[in-house]
């Protein structure tokens, strides 16, 4: 990580950093200036909420019918009851948040962000990493099934966990599939009642990653998109 | 879910539905992968919901992210280019007055107007980026133009936007 990115480069970045397009090698690096440069921050703070409004401009079509039948459908589906109560409960008070908040975005400005900033920029400078981040882990259309967590350093690793009550057995192909097309074999995940993780090292910039997927003969594969 | 939970939820699906859907349209081109990626907008909202912190703006600008977020992954997933750009460009631009209020932005027209006074050249990159979530390289690809033209037409434009929205607050 490059701690003397001067206020000019990173504001070079800040648009892709609003529109949420900077590749995580630059978000990394802009990361570690920004929870020194309050500037910098008010100007991405700023930006982003340009970028945030200009999505609401975004056209309005109607989603065909049955479109409300199905998301409540899949609301009412995955959830325990005692955690669905607590969630509609939270989605409720998000309702009464949109009918009263004025506008207004401070992605960046917040005390809490700061000292996840500085969190995040520790966590890395333990062993020169340049980024780390986790991505859901679906298979098909259905729910999610785990987690990917990768990191970019050396070595760069990924690290596969699978959720509890998954019944997901056996062995999977792990294949990584970089955004100019490449697609490699990285090795095999064996999953077991008792084993639900695996990893191993990657030789691409998590910025090349497109999707990383584990595949077994007869079912969807589970994919992580990057 | 009890029936009061039931009516908050779909309070909350008929009021943002037609934006959610319309931008997934918008950004991914087909119906039935627009209507996947509006249904999941809904599910990581409410999955999320909990983590939904108000000074990070209203609902509507949360829902949008998510909705444009997902439309990307999607797009990317299918390796689709978007070469109609120009379609929702016209959709954006052309939008009459009073058709977003009801989500919870008031100031559409201006930022339209605003949008509309930007150079075409900088209302396209500010677009590519903001909606189709492409990079200045990306753009710089598809527009055959280099990647430092790009940044400065996206930088100038979104500063100018920001410079409109910001004298009308004073």
């Amino acid at each position: 990580m490059n701690d003397l990115l001067r206020c000019s480069v990173v504001r070079d970045l800040i648009p892709e950093l609003a529109a949420g397009v900077a590749s995580g090698e630059e978000r990394a690096e802009a990361l570690a200036h920004l929870s020194r440069c309050p500037a910098c921050r008010r100007e991405l703070d700023e930006t982003a909420t340009v970028v945030d409004d200009l999505l609401l401009l975004g056209p309005s079509k109607e989603p065909p019918p049955g479109f409300e039948t199905s998301v409540l459908g899949r609301l009412r589906l995955p959830r325990a009851r005692a955690r669905r109560r607590g969630r509609v409960l939270q989605f409720a008070a998000v309702l009464v948040v949109a009918t009263v908040l004025g506008s207004g975005t401070t992605m960046w400005a917040t005390a809490r962000e700061r000292r996840l900033a500085a969190a995040y920029e520790g966590t890395l400078a333990v062993a020169n990493g340049k980024y780390f981040t986790a991505r859901e882990l679906t298979q098909g259309s259905g729910p999610e099934v785990g987690h990917l967590f990768a990191y970019e350093g050396s070595p760069s690793w990924i690290f596969v966990t699978i959720a509890d009550g998954s019944t997901l057995e056996g062995s999977y192909e792990i294949q990584l599939v970089t955004t100019d097309g490449d697609s490699r074999t990285l090795g095999d995940c064996v999953l077991t009642s008792g084993d639900r993780s695996c990893g191993g090292e990657i030789d691409v910039p998590l910025r090349d990653v497109l999707l990383i997927r584990l595949t077994k003969p007869g079912e969807s594969s589970l994919i992580a998109h990057f | 879910m009890a029936s009061g939970d039931d009516e908050a939820a779909a309070a909350f699906v008929r009021r943002f539905q037609s934006k959610v859907y319309g931008l997934a349209l918008g950004i991914v081109r087909s119906p039935t992968l627009a209507e996947d990626v509006a249904q999941e907008a809904f599910v990581k909202a409410w999955r999320y919901a909990g983590a939904y912190d108000s000074r990070k703006g209203r609902v509507a600008r949360w829902m949008m992210t998510i909705t444009r977020n997902l439309a990307i992954d999607a797009v990317r997933s299918s390796r689709q280019q978007p070469t109609d750009a120009d379609e929702l460009m016209r959709l954006i631009l052309a939008r009459d007055r009073g058709d977003d209020a009801e989500v919870g932005f008031e100031d559409t027209d201006r930022l339209r107007r605003a949008l509309r006074d930007l150079p075409s050249e900088q209302t396209q990159a500010v677009l590519l980026s903001v909606f189709y979530g492409l990079t200045a390289k990306e753009i710089g690809t598809l527009e055959g133009i280099p990647v430092g033209t790009v940044k400065s037409r996206v930088r100038r434009g979104l500063m100018r936007l920001r410079d409109r929205l910001e004298v009308h607050d004073e």
